[in-house]
């Protein structure tokens, strides 16, 4: 650079530099120290150096790029050559035959080569030649001794026995992970319908969709992400003859298995203990019933009897008649000591031994079981008054001072009872009506048996005060034939309707007539209005009725709501001058707010019915006012004089001319035309003397400034004045 | 001792002789003496770096040969 020499301006090629000598003549004159001089040349050189190299690579890259586009074209060439060699479409060569002689002689041609082919080369062929030719050939060749040592990919249970199944190459690809071949000698055999079904299992297995237990039966446990882990695979081998060669671990499977059903089964043979008794341990908790053959025994005796005699002849009659009363003896002997244990039997092993007896003793009377009533009572009569002889001379209880008394349940039950209101002497005197209520509706129920209590009670009821009268007064009335009473037949032409004959029978029974007590004892009457207690309440509709009958809500008229009321004279509108007859011209005046003022009423008397009979009335002031407000919906009761909407206070004083009677208002005294004063709503208020006017209630105020009353007032005014 | 070349894109080309250690500002007064303009309406900038006065041709490493864009303020 210090060679070259160059004005300060323009230098060769428009380019402006200095030299060294002027530079630093014009860097001393600015104050800048002059340049150094060490590092010029070798950064020249540099400079130098790497723009040759650069140039050397050029050139390089240049003939490189250059050999590349020769060896292409030349590829191309060889490649266009290759084309036209091969056949286009729709060209005809020598291997297409146009004629089916051709193709007949061709391919039996090359059948004929094949042929020789294959004798040449089968000696030398391996089994497992890729040759797919070759292969198809030796199809037909094939035995099942071939298939010895191929892998089968099913395990032993998925083929049953006796299956025939289509085994065919299982698919694989060419390559293995790392990118070698994979060697044919391992191919596999498998049944494609199989494989999907099992690839469908796991899949649905994987999808979490079942539930897994966490140990398997072959005591492999699971964890959470098995289905991850790779699966053994399940292969057999095939022998030579077609057999299956199990593996070793197949083998060690089969015994577990194996082992695991025996234990299984041992379990099972040794039940453990239930938290919960069994039946059979059950019937130790049961108390143990000790049946009571006796009353069998009774029947079964007293039905052989009864066969006895009806088989005997009068003349065996009369030892009949002392076996009969040896057996009554029996029979009472055994109901002493068992009439402690009556209470534990039914009530009805009681009832059917006395039927059983009554109808031995019917019998044994040797008459027709009492068809005529008055027989029976005849009977009954008789029975009644030999009983204390039969008593007395047998000695039925054999202890005199129990004579005529057997102690039984239902006559304990009925000892308690007493006849209350007439005889506050008596004992229990509040009881009086319940219970026997309770006893004349089992004598209802249940058939008409004589009580237990054995006749002799008059005499001995003496004794003991209050022993039972209601059973006294039952038994007197069985023996005295009354007209309407229980027991008895009452013909259906006696006295009126067969109704009014039950329902005297009933009432009669009810409120029995006092009976003639030979003992002379007071006469007992039951007064059913004097029953102040509880009435005891029947069963069914009968009951309810009854009960409702008592309390008296039968006497009110039910006012019924729906369809039933459409053709009353109530609901129908507008056919009150049908109904009442009149003209309908002069009825047509008044006849708007009359059918109004009726219908109001009537709603209102029917309001207050249903109110008083639900028993919601409060009739009273406080009631009143309150009825007015929510009519009036204002939260104030106007007690005298009328206040209009909008206004605060009665201007009767204001008014005047105010008239009650004014046909014009309502029934409320509200003018339903002018809600607002002196107008509509619609029209602004009034102002000045026409308010003046509306609130004197007058016409208008007159120029003069008199007022001019009101007549017949309008729905519309004229001009207000302002 | 380097040498720059300084490169007015309207046909200006400068060569400057100047040390590594000299700053931009004295670089700008010798181009200045060399075009015939005032070194403060000048800017020397490299591809949008536009080089400040007081730093030295070495920090911005600035070689040999090196060719920088001139502009005028």
């Amino acid at each position: 650079m210090g060679d070259r020499e160059t004005s300060a301006n323009d230098g060769g090629g428009g380019e402006i530099s200095m030299s060294t000598e002027e530079t630093n003549r014009l860097r001393i004159s600015l104050g800048l120290k002059p340049l150094s001089t060490t590092t010029q040349p070798s950064a020249l050189k540099e400079l130098e150096a790497g723009q040759e190299r650069r140039k050397a690579a050029e050139d390089a890259e240049a003939s490189k790029a250059l050999v590349a586009r020769l060896a292409q074209a030349k590829e191309k060439r060889r490649q266009e050559e290759l084309l036209k060699s091969t056949k286009k479409l729709g060209e005809t060569g020598d291997d297409i035959d146009n004629d089916t002689l051709q193709w007949i002689e061709r391919s039996r041609r090359v059948e004929a080569e094949r042929k020789r082919k294959q004798a040449a080369a089968k000696p030398i062929r391996a089994m497992n030649d890729s040759d797919e030719d070759e292969e198809e050939d030796a199809a037909a060749s094939h035995t099942g001794a071939d298939l010895a040592g191929f892998k089968v990919k099913h395990s032993v249970d998925d083929l049953e026995a006796g299956e025939s199944v289509i085994l065919t190459l299982e698919d694989r690809g060419i390559l293995d992970d790392k990118g070698n071949l994979i060697d044919d000698e391992e191919a596999a055999l498998e049944n494609i319908l199989v494989r999907e079904i099992k690839q469908r299992e796991k899949a649905y297995r994987d999808s979490g969709k079942v539930a897994k237990p966490l140990w398997e039966e072959d005591g492999r446990q699971r964890t959470l992400l098995d289905k991850y882990d790779e699966e053994e695979e399940q292969v057999i081998q095939l022998g030579g003859d077609g057999s299956v060669v199990a593996t070793q671990k197949q083998q060690l499977q089969g015994d577990v298995n194996a082992r695991l059903k025996a234990g299984l089964a041992l379990l099972e043979q040794v039940k453990p203990a239930s938290d919960y008794y069994t039946p059979e341990e059950m019937e130790q908790f049961k108390p143990k019933k000790t049946k009571k053959v006796r009353k069998l025994k009774k029947k079964a005796l007293t039905a052989e009897e009864l066969e006895a005699l009806a088989e005997s002849t009068a003349a065996a009659a009369a030892a009949l008649n002392q076996v009969n009363y040896a057996s009554l003896a029996l029979r009472n002997a055994d109901a002493q000591p068992s009439t402690a244990d009556f209470d534990d039997d039914d009530d009805d092993a009681v009832l059917a031994a006395s039927l059983q007896r009554e109808r031995l003793r019917a019998l044994k009377e040797g008459g027709t079981a009492g068809a005529d009533p008055d027989s029976l009572a005849d009977q009954l009569r008789q029975r009644r008054s030999r009983r204390p002889a039969a008593a007395e001379g047998e000695g039925p209880s054999g202890d005199a001072a129990d004579q005529g008394l057997v102690f039984t349940g239902i006559g304990e039950i009925t000892r308690a009872i007493q006849v209350a209101p007439g005889e506050p002497a008596e004992g229990s005197a509040g009881q009086g009506a319940a219970p026997s209520g309770a006893l004349e509706r089992m004598e209802v129920d249940e058939a008409p048996m004589p009580t237990e209590q054995p006749p002799p009670l008059p005499p001995s009821g003496e004794a003991e005060a209050g022993e039972a009268e209601p059973m006294d007064g039952q038994s007197q009335a069985i023996d005295e034939p009354r007209e309407s009473g229980f027991g008895r037949w009452a013909p259906v032409s006696e006295g009126g309707s067969a109704e009014d004959a039950i329902k005297e029978r009933i009432k009669a029974k009810i409120r029995p007539p006092a009976p003639k007590v030979e003992t002379g004892k007071e006469k007992v009457t039951l007064q059913r209005d004097e029953v102040v207690g509880d009435r005891a309440i029947g069963a069914g509709m009968a009951g309810a009725l009854a009960f409702l009958q008592s309390r008296g809500d039968l006497d009110t008229a039910v006012e019924w709501s729906g369809r039933t009321n459409d053709s009353k004279k109530v609901n129908i509108q507008g056919l009150d001058e049908v109904y009442s007859g009149g003209r309908t011209e002069d009825r047509q005046a008044l006849s708007v707010e009359n059918s109004k003022e009726k219908k109001r009423r009537k709603v209102e008397e029917e309001m207050a019915r249903k109110r008083a009979a639900s028993g919601a009335v409060e009739s009273g002031a406080l009631e009143q006012m309150k009825q007015v407000q929510r009519r009036e919906a204002q939260p104030y009761v106007v007690i005298s004089g009328t206040v209009r909407p909008g206004q605060s206070r009665d201007v009767v004083a204001g008014r005047g001319g105010y008239d009650p009677g004014d046909p014009d208002l309502d029934e409320d005294g509200v003018d339903p035309l002018a809600p607002r004063l002196g107008g509509s709503a619609s029209l602004a208020p009034l102002t000045g003397n026409a308010k003046v006017a509306a609130m004197l209630g007058l016409a208008g105020v007159d120029e003069g400034g008199r007022s001019v009353s009101r007549g017949k007032r309008t729905p519309s005014r004229g001009a207000r004045g302002s | 001792m380097i040498e720059v070349v300084l490169n007015d894109r309207l046909g200006k080309k400068v060569r400057v002789k100047c040390n590594e250690d000299d700053t931009i500002g004295d670089l700008k007064k010798l181009v200045a003496a060399q075009t015939g303009t005032r070194p403060e309406k000048l800017r020397i900038q490299k591809w949008y770096t536009v080089y400040k006065d007081h730093i030295t041709l070495a920090d911005y490493e600035v070689k040999d040969g090196m060719n920088l864009e001139l502009y005028y303020n």
